[in-house]
């Protein structure tokens, strides 16, 4: 049986609403959460907002993040995922800096037609990487956020020797709350 | 991941970790300092000028822009703006500072660099700074 996209999606919001709600319920915070928008290298120029979402302690953090788009011709979907121990090193102009330092995997998916007529058929091809990551966020404004997370993909060895990385790259711009 | 990789990888970090100490040069300088790093393929990744904390030059993916470091031990997160290929854009990331010599030291940094209409990458540098 296949599950309706639309069901997912409703049942997704529900339960992120859910979380939000139970974890302000919480006497004592323990748990912030982020939410942001991205631009990633790995939809290859095209300035496609991403959608990232972060759920994290004082001192460690995931964030997940994904981004595509679809057209007649082509899709392409990437999604990202990180974990972070977190470091709070200081002020950068008036506002404080959030650093993080960990590992991180990316996957993309996508596809292209073979060629330009209605029915032709379409040509899939997808990637894994596994790599060390890093964060950098700059709260200029109480809870929001801008900055870089980056993911530096392991290859082959002689390359990352070269300092040659399959990077998945985001700028991203938020709220923590 | 294969094993000689994850041998390299252990190597590249007891070998930093460990010549990892004190002061940094970039802070210690009394007039100023100057780093100049590689990226990808050994090509010149960045060349900047600066004062303790506040640099200004070319920064990876040959963004123009001034910006500034904040300090975590050996560790520092930096944050730049600039222009980029003819459009706006900012740079940050994390860097670690080991190796003091004489004047300079080693600075390793991994950061991402990113403009309004999506220039983005990422980066990572190794390169020496000169600090008097």
């Amino acid at each position: 049986m296949q599950i309706p996209k639309k069901s997912i999606i409703f049942y997704l919001i529900t339960l992120s609403i859910a979380i939000i709600i139970t974890i302000n319920m919480i006497d004592s915070s323990f748990a912030y959460f982020k939410i942001g928008s991205t631009l990633s290298s790995s939809t290859r120029g095209r300035a496609h907002p991403g959608l990232y979402l972060g759920l994290e302690t004082s001192s460690a953090g995931i964030s997940f993040s994904t981004a595509g788009y679809n057209n007649t011709l082509q899709y392409f979907s990437v999604y990202q995922a990180n974990a972070f121990a977190l470091f709070y090193p200081g002020q950068f102009l008036w506002g404080k800096t959030e650093v993080g330092l960990g590992v991180g995997f990316f996957y993309y998916k996508m596809g292209l037609k073979d060629n330009m007529e209605i029915n032709s058929g379409m040509t899939d091809r997808g990637n894994l990487a596994v790599g060390p990551a890093v964060r950098a966020f700059w709260f200029f404004l109480g809870g929001f956020f801008v900055g870089i997370e980056t993911m530096l993909g392991i290859r082959e060895p002689y390359l990352n020797a070269l300092l040659c990385f399959q990077d998945s790259t985001q700028a991203v711009a938020g709220i923590s709350f | 991941m294969k094993k000689n990789q994850i041998i390299i990888l252990l190597i590249l970090l007891i070998l930093l970790i460990n010549s990892t100490y004190g002061a940094t040069t970039r802070n210690t300088g009394k007039v100023g300092h100057t780093y100049i790093a590689v990226s990808e393929g050994l090509s010149l990744g960045s060349l900047r000028i600066g004062r303790k904390n506040f640099e200004v030059g070319i920064y990876p993916g040959y963004l123009f822009g001034a910006g500034g470091i904040v300090n975590m031990n050996n560790f520092y997160a930096t944050f730049a703006a600039g222009i980029i290929n003819s459009d706006v854009g900012i740079y940050a990331g994390v860097g670690l500072e080991f190796y003091n010599f004489w004047i300079c030291n080693f600075r390793f940094e991994v950061a991402g660099v990113s403009s309004y209409h999506n220039y983005t990458s990422g980066h990572a540098l190794i390169g020496l700074n000169f600090g008097i």
